[in-house]
C-alpha cells in the first residue's frame, strides 16, 4: 500500500501542471497544450454534465433511492412523485455519472499522453491528427461508441430497470399515483405461495420440452428440405424453393393470426370435419382435450415460420462441403445414408452449433406463437396459476405482469428464468467449438 | 383480436412528468362537504376559451357516422363560446393510466362503466358535479350508482350514464316459422312463445334440430361469454362482488343456488349440439349466422344491431331499409323455476307463466362519459358531456345506433315508435339488470369465468368424444364454481 | 438386368422425391393461398365462408382498403407509408450500426472485448416486453411518443446486440486481404469502407432485409408507443381489426406481403450467402 502511494507521489512530482488542470476540469489541460478544438469539446462535455447535475441530475439521483416522497392527488390537484419515472431517471443519472467518469479518465489519459509526447519533443496532436487517430488506431473505440450508447439506453437500461423492479413492491394495488418502495416482498410471496412454485415447475417442464422439440424439429425439417432440394434428380429446385421462401417472407404475425382462424371452432378445418359428419375438434379452445392439439399446432406453426430460414442456411452450408469427400466415399462403397451420416451431418451440425444455440434460446422465449394462437386462455383445470397449459414461461410472465398488473412478481420470476437460461447458454456457448476456435481461426 | 389488444393496452404502469416539486398534503384533514367543494373547485363554469376538447368515442359509433354528427353539432352550438371538440383517433380501449400522465389521453371518454370506473380508484378520471346537471333527474339512481365512488364518506359520481347495455334477444321476423300465430302463441299475446320462456325456446330449438324449419338451429349463443351467460348464475343467487359490488374480497359466483343456474347453461350447451358456441369468437360469427338463417335467435347487446343489419344486407336478401324493419329485439325469455329446461310442458310455462317461471337477471353495463383527470379544460369537457347526454343527442344516438338510452324522457320518446327500446330501461328500473361493479377488481373476473364457462359448456360433449364428463353432479359443479372463485381471488388479492 | 433394376429404383426414387416435394409445396402454399382467397371475399366476414372458400368473390376489399378508411378508423394507406418510412430508416441506420459492431468484434482484439461478447449474448435472453415499460418512459422523456422516430431509434439502437451472424461473415474473409491493405497505408476506417463492405455485399443485403422486414411484423411495441391511428404501422392496424373485417385483414396482409416476397425472391442468393457464412462462424 505504502509503496503504491509513494509511487504515485513520485509520479505526481513529474506531473505537469497541464495534466493537473485536466484532472480538475476536463479539457483545460488540452487547451493549455494548444489543442483548442479537443479542449473545447472536453470542456463542453464537462460543463454539460455539471449543468445536468445541477439542474436535475442530482435530484434524479436522490429520487432513485427514495422513489418519491409525496403522493399525487389528482382530484385535489396536489402534484406528487411518480415512482416509476423516478426509478428510471435515477438510473439514467447513474449511467451519466459512470459515463462522465469514463470520459474524465480518458481526458486525463489524453493529457498524460500529450505530456509524454511533449517530453519527447513531439508537438501535441492537432485536431485533424486526433480525428485521424479516432478513425484509425482507435477505430474500435470510435466505431463502438454509438452502438454501445444505443444499446445502453434502449436495451441495458430497460433490463436493469426490470431487475430493479423485482426489488420493489410495485404492482397490484401499488401503481401510480401510489408510491412504490424498495422491498423484498415479491421474493417473499414467491417463496411463500406454493401455487406459484408448482405452476412454475409445470410450465418450465413444458417449456423445456417445447424448446428442445421445436429446435430439433425445425432443424431436421429444414435440413431435410435442403437435402431434398439439392438432390440430383430434382429439376427446377429454384421453383420448389420458392414455396418455403414465400412462408419466410410473410410477416410472422400474419401467419400466426391466419392459422389461429384456420383452426378455430368456426374455421375451415372444423367446417370440413362437420361436413364429413365428424365432430369438430377442439384445436385451440380452452379445454383439456385441446392441450396437446394446441401444443402440436404451436409446433407446426413455429416450424412453418422457421424452417424456411434453416433450409436456406443449410443449403448454403451443404454447398460448402468438399465434393471430393463424397466421391471418395462412393468409391469406398458407402451408401448414400452412410455418406449422410458420416460426412453431411457432422459437418452441418458442427457448422451450425451457434445457430442452434440461438434457435434454442429463441424458442425457449418464443412469445409470439401462443400469444397469437391462444391468448386469454387460463386453464380451469390442472391447477395452473393464471396460466394456460400451453403457456411458455414468457407467456405466463406476460399474464402476470401485464394482464394482471403484478409487475414486481413478474420481474422477480423473469429474473429467475433469466439466470437459468443465461447460465446454461453461456456454459454451452463457451464450451462450443466455434467459440474455442475463434482465435486460432485467423 | 380486440381482446388481445386490450391486454396489450393495459401494458404499462403510469408515469408523470418529472415535475417533482412537492405540495403539502394538509388538505386531507378537511371535513367532507369541504372535500366535495375542493374536489369540484375546478368546475367553476368558466369555459376555457380556445380549448379543443379531445373526445374518444366508440368504434361502432364512429363507423356509423354518429360521432361526426355529434361533434359537428357541438361545434356549431359552441362556436360563439370559443370552444370546440375534435374526435380523438386512438384505440377505444386505450389505457388512460398510461396515456394521461403524459398528456396523450382524451379529455372526454365514452366507455362502459366498468372500464371507466377502473380508473376511478386511482383518480385518473374526475368526479363530476352531476347534481347540477340537467340530466340528473332523468336518469335512474341505479344507473348513477354504476358510476359512484365513495371517498371519506362522501359519494362522488365519476361519469354520466348515457345508455343501458344488457342482453336482448335478437331475431329476424321473416325467419319465424310459418303459422307461428297458431302453433306458438298459446296465450295469444302476439309474441312468439319461444321468446317468452326458455322452456318454450328449448322445445322449439329441439324442433329445429329435427329439420324442416326455416333455420337449422333455434337458439344459438356464445355460451362461454361471461357477460351474457352469467345471467343464469345471477338469477339463481350468485353475485359478482359483495356489498353491492364494492367488496372485492367477497366473490359470489358460487353463492346461493348458482349450481342450478350452471345446470341450465350445461343443458343449453348440450341442446345446441354445435361446438362453435364454445368459442369466444362466436359472437362475431353470430351476425352472419343470423342473417344466413343458421339460427333463429341469439342474445347480445342492442349497440351491435347495426352489425346484424350489415350482415343481412351483405347476403343480398335485404336492403338496408328492409333489414332494419325485419330485425327484431325482445327482452330475454323467462327462466323455469324448476331449473330444468325440459321438466315442464312448454305450453304450461306460457299459460302458468307466473307460477312456473321467473324473470331472468342479466349482467349489464352502463355506457357513459367520463372526464380525464389530466384534462386542461374541465369546464369545456363538462359542457361537451352535458351536450352529448342531452335529450336530443340521446334520441339521435338511438336512431344511429339502436342503443337504449338511460334518460327516462329519451326512453319514453323512443318507445312511442319502438316499444322494444323501453324494455331495458324498464328492466333496469325493476332491478333485473345487474350492473357491473364499478371497482378495479372487475377486470379480473373475465378470463377465469370465461375459462370456467368453456369447461362447463364443453361437458355435454365430453362423452361423445370418449372423455369423462367432469361436471355431472351438482357437487362437481359446485366444486368447479368454488375453484373459479379461488382463481378470481388469486388474480385479485393473493399477490397484491 | 442390373441396369433395369437401377432404373426402376431411380423411378421409385423420383416418384418419392416429387411426392415429398409436392407435399412440401402444398403445406407452404396453402395457407398463403387461403389468405389471398379470403381477401377477395365479398362480405368480408370470416364466418361467411364455405370451408376455405368465401361464398362470393369481389375485388371491392382491395379498393376499400385504400379508398374507404371507415371514418378514419382504418387508414391503411397511411399505415403503409408509416411502416415503409420506419422500415427504410431503421434498416439503414440499424445496418450501419450492426455492421460496425460486427466488424470491430471480428477484427479487433481489445480490452473488454470478451466481456462485451458475453454481455451481448446474455442480453438477448431477456424477455423483451418486460423492458417495454422502461422504453415507454424513456420515450416520453425524449418526447418521442406518437412519433415514428421512436420506433426507428429503438429498432436501430437495439440491433447491434444481434451482431453474431454478421461477425461470422467478417470472420470468413481471409485476414491477408486486410493486412495487405494496411501495408498499403489504408487506415482502419478505409479498410472498413473500401474493402470490407464491398466484399460483404451479400451480408449487407441480408442484414438490411431482415431489418427492413421486422417493422412489418412487430405489434406490441408500436402499439404502446404510437397512439394515434394515423401514426400506426400496418401490423398494429391489421392486428386491431375486428373479426368481422377479416377480408380487410387478409387484403391488407396480402398487400404488404407482396413487396416483401418479391424482395426476398430477388435477393435470395444474398440471403443464402449471408445466412450460411454467418452460421458457419457465428
Amino acid at each position: 500500500m505504502r509503496e503504491k502511494i509513494k509511487k504515485s507521489g513520485a509520479e505526481r512530482r513529474r506531473t505537469p501542471w497541464q495534466v493537473k488542470l485536466s484532472m480538475a476540469v476536463m479539457g483545460l489541460g488540452q487547451l493549455c497544450y494548444g489543442q483548442i478544438v479537443k479542449g473545447l469539446l472536453f470542456l463542453l462535455t464537462f460543463a454539460g454534465t455539471l449543468f445536468y447535475f445541477i439542474t436535475r441530475g442530482f435530484r434524479d439521483f436522490v429520487g432513485f433511492f427514495t422513489l418519491g416522497t409525496t403522493e399525487e392527488n389528482l382530484w385535489m390537484g396536489i402534484p406528487g412523485d411518480n415512482s416509476l419515472t423516478m426509478l428510471i431517471l435515477g438510473l439514467f443519472s447513474i449511467f451519466i455519472l459512470i459515463l462522465f467518469l469514463v470520459l474524465h479518465i480518458a481526458n486525463i489519459k489524453d493529457a498524460v499522453y500529450t505530456a509524454r509526447q511533449k517530453e519527447k519533443g513531439i508537438p501535441a496532436h492537432t485536431f485533424r491528427q486526433s480525428l485521424q487517430t479516432a478513425a484509425d488506431a482507435k477505430f474500435h473505440t470510435t466505431a463502438l461508441t454509438i452502438p454501445v450508447v444505443g444499446v445502453a439506453i434502449f436495451s441495458i437500461l430497460p433490463i436493469v430497470f426490470m431487475i430493479l423492479i423485482a426489488f420493489t413492491d410495485l404492482g397490484g394495488d401499488v401503481v401510480y399515483p401510489k408510491l412504490a418502495h424498495w422491498s423484498l416482498s415479491p421474493w417473499k410471496k414467491i417463496l411463500s405461495l406454493g401455487k406459484i412454485g408448482s405452476t412454475f415447475l409445470k410450465i418450465l417442464q413444458w417449456n423445456v420440452v417445447w424448446a428442445v422439440t421445436s429446435t430439433l424439429l425445425n432443424f431436421i425439417l429444414g435440413l431435410g428440405m435442403a437435402l431434398l432440394l439439392s438432390k440430383r434428380n430434382v429439376r427446377g429446385s429454384k421453383f420448389w424453393r420458392a414455396f418455403p421462401i414465400l412462408a419466410y417472407a410473410i410477416p410472422g404475425f400474419i401467419s400466426m393470426v391466419g392459422f389461429k382462424f384456420m383452426f378455430s371452432q368456426s374455421g375451415p378445418i372444423n367446417y370440413y370435419m362437420d361436413r364429413a359428419g365428424l365432430m369438430r375438434i377442439f384445436f385451440l379452445t380452452n379445454d383439456a382435450s385441446a392441450k396437446w392439439w394446441a401444443r402440436g399446432i404451436g409446433l407446426f406453426v413455429n416450424a412453418w415460420i422457421t424452417t424456411p430460414s434453416i433450409m436456406l442456411m443449410t443449403t448454403g452450408i451443404l454447398s460448402n462441403i468438399n465434393t471430393d469427400l463424397y466421391e471418395a466415399a462412393s468409391l469406398d462403397g458407402a451408401t448414400p445414408f452412410q455418406q449422410f451420416k458420416k460426412i453431411t451431418l457432422p459437418f452441418v451440425v458442427f457448422s451450425t452449433t451457434p445457430v442452434l444455440i440461438t434457435q434454442f434460446v429463441g424458442n425457449f422465449n418464443n412469445f409470439g406463437i401462443f400469444f397469437f394462437l391462444r391468448n386469454g386462455v387460463i386453464s380451469n383445470y390442472g391447477n395452473y396459476f393464471l396460466a394456460s397449459d400451453t403457456d411458455l414461461l414468457i407467456n405466463w410472465l406476460y399474464k402476470l405482469s401485464v394482464d394482471n398488473n403484478y409487475y414486481s412478481i413478474g420481474a422477480a420470476i423473469s429474473l429467475i428464468i433469466f439466470l437459468i437460461t443465461a447460465a446454461v447458454s453461456l456454459t454451452v456457448y463457451v464450451r462450443s467449438a466455434a467459440y474455442k476456435q475463434e482465435d486460432t481461426y485467423q | 383480436m380486440k381482446k388481445i389488444v386490450s391486454c396489450v393496452l393495459v401494458l404499462t404502469m403510469v408515469l408523470t412528468m418529472f415535475a417533482g416539486c412537492s405540495g403539502d398534503g394538509k388538505e386531507n384533514d378537511t371535513d367532507t362537504s369541504d372535500l366535495y367543494n375542493k374536489v369540484m373547485a375546478r368546475f367553476d363554469g368558466n369555459l376555457e376559451e380556445g380549448s379543443v376538447i379531445k373526445v374518444l368515442e366508440n368504434d361502432t359509433a364512429i363507423e356509423l357516422g354518429y360521432v361526426d354528427q355529434l361533434i359537428d353539432a357541438f361545434n356549431k352550438a359552441f362556436k360563439d363560446k370559443g370552444i370546440s371538440a375534435e374526435r380523438m383517433n386512438i384505440d377505444q380501449y386505450s389505457d388512460l393510466a398510461t396515456d394521461g400522465p403524459y398528456g396523450y389521453g382524451p379529455d372526454v371518454w365514452y366507455q362502459a362503466n366498468d372500464i371507466l370506473m377502473k380508473y376511478a380508484d386511482n383518480q385518473h378520471i374526475l368526479p363530476l358535479p352531476v347534481k347540477d346537471m340537467e340530466c340528473f333527474q332523468q336518469i335512474p339512481e341505479s344507473a348513477w350508482n354504476s358510476y359512484a365512488k365513495t371517498m371519506n364518506g362522501e359519494t362522488f359520481y365519476c361519469g354520466v350514464p348515457l345508455n343501458v347495455q344488457s342482453g336482448m334477444m335478437f331475431y329476424i321476423e321473416s325467419m319465424l316459422p310459418d303459422g307461428w300465430e297458431e302453433d306458438w302463441d298459446v296465450n295469444k299475446n302476439g309474441t312468439p312463445d319461444f321468446f317468452e320462456t326458455y322452456t318454450a325456446l328449448y322445445a322449439y330449438s329441439e324442433l329445429c334440430k329435427e329439420g324442416g324449419q326455416k333455420t337449422k338451429y333455434g337458439y344459438l349463443d356464445e355460451m362461454v361469454d361471461t357477460y351474457f351467460t352469467s345471467g343464469y348464475l345471477l338469477s339463481r343467487g350468485a353475485y359478482i362482488f359483495g356489498k353491492n359490488g364494492t367488496d372485492a374480497k367477497d366473490i359470489g359466483f358460487a353463492a346461493g343456488d348458482s349450481v342450478k343456474g350452471a345446470n341450465m347453461i350445461k343443458q343449453w350447451a348440450g341442446q345446441m349440439g354445435n361446438t362453435e358456441v364454445l368459442d369466444t369468437a362466436f359472437s362475431s360469427a353470430a351476425y352472419q349466422y343470423l342473417a344466413d338463417g343458421v339460427m333463429l335467435c341469439t342474445v347480445t347487446t342492442p349497440d351491435v344491431s347495426s352489425m346484424f343489419i350489415r350482415s343481412m344486407v351483405s347476403t343480398g336478401k335485404w336492403t338496408e331499409e328492409e333489414a332494419k324493419k325485419d330485425l327484431k329485439m325482445v327482452t330475454v325469455p323467462r327462466l323455469p323455476v324448476s331449473n330444468d329446461l325440459t321438466a315442464d310442458k312448454w305450453q304450461d310455462t306460457i299459460l302458468k307463466m307466473d307460477e312456473l317461471t321467473d324473470e331472468m337477471t342479466m349482467m349489464g353495463g352502463m355506457n357513459g362519459y367520463g372526464i380525464s383527470a389530466y384534462t386542461k379544460c374541465p369546464n369545456a369537457s363538462l359542457a361537451f358531456v352535458e351536450f352529448a347526454t342531452s335529450f336530443e343527442q340521446a334520441v339521435l344516438r338511438n336512431q344511429y345506433l339502436g342503443i337504449a338510452p338511460a334518460r327516462a324522457d329519451a326512453a319514453k320518446e323512443i318507445s312511442k315508435t319502438d316499444a322494444t327500446v323501453g324494455i331495458l330501461f324498464d328492466r333496469l328500473n325493476r332491478g333485473f339488470i345487474s350492473i357491473m361493479p364499478a371497482i378495479t377488481a372487475i377486470g379480473q373476473i373475465w378470463t377465469p369465468t370465461e375459462s370456467f364457462l368453456i369447461d362447463l359448456a364443453t361437458d355435454p360433449y365430453r362423452k361423445d368424444r370418449g372423455e369423462e364428463p367432469i361436471y355431472e353432479t351438482d357437487e362437481q359443479i359446485k366444486a368447479g364454481l368454488e375453484r373459479l372463485v379461488g382463481q378470481i381471488r388469486d388474480a385479485i388479492d393473493t399477490l397484491a | 438386368m442390373k441396369k433395369k433394376r437401377l432404373t426402376s429404383k431411380r423411378a421409385a426414387d423420383n416418384v418419392l422425391t416429387y411426392t415429398v416435394l409436392l407435399i412440401m409445396a402444398a403445406v407452404f402454399l396453402f395457407p398463403c393461398l387461403w389468405l389471398i382467397l379470403a381477401s377477395f371475399s365479398k362480405t368480408g366476414s370470416l364466418y361467411d365462408f364455405k370451408g376455405f372458400f368465401p361464398r362470393a368473390f369481389s375485388f371491392q376489399t382491395f379498393i376499400d382498403l385504400f379508398t374507404d378508411d371507415v371514418n378514419g378508423l382504418y387508414p391503411y394507406k397511411t399505415w403503409f407509408f408509416n411502416t415503409l418510412y420506419v422500415a427504410v430508416c431503421s434498416s439503414v441506420l440499424g445496418t450501419i450500426l450492426v455492421l460496425l459492431t460486427a466488424y470491430v468484434m471480428s477484427r479487433f482484439r481489445f480490452k473488454g472485448r470478451d466481456t462485451l461478447k458475453k454481455t451481448t449474448l446474455v442480453l438477448g435472453m431477456f424477455p423483451g416486453f418486460m423492458g417495454m415499460t422502461a422504453v415507454y418512459i424513456i420515450m416520453t422523456q425524449l418526447g418521442l411518443i406518437n412519433k415514428l422516430e421512436s420506433l426507428i431509434f429503438f429498432y436501430a439502437a437495439t440491433t447491434p446486440v444481434n451482431y453474431m451472424v454478421q461477425k461470422g461473415y467478417f470472420d470468413s474473409i481471409p485476414n491477408t486481404i486486410f493486412e495487405a491493405a494496411r501495408l498499403d497505408g489504408a487506415t482502419n476506417l478505409e479498410v472498413f469502407t473500401k474493402i470490407t463492405l464491398p466484399l460483404s455485399k451479400p451480408m449487407v443485403v441480408y442484414t438490411m432485409l431482415t431489418q427492413f422486414a421486422w417493422p412489418w411484423s412487430d405489434v406490441l411495441l408500436p402499439k404502446l408507443l404510437l397512439k394515434d391511428r394515423n401514426m400506426w404501422t400496418v401490423a398494429v392496424g391489421l392486428f386491431n381489426l375486428p373479426d368481422t373485417h377479416f377480408a380487410r385483414f387478409a387484403a391488407g396482409s396480402v398487400f404488404i406481403a407482396i413487396p416483401i416476397v418479391i424482395l426476398y425472391f430477388c435477393l435470395v442468393k444474398n440471403i443464402v450467402n449471408g445466412l450460411t457464412a454467418g452460421a458457419v462462424k457465428g
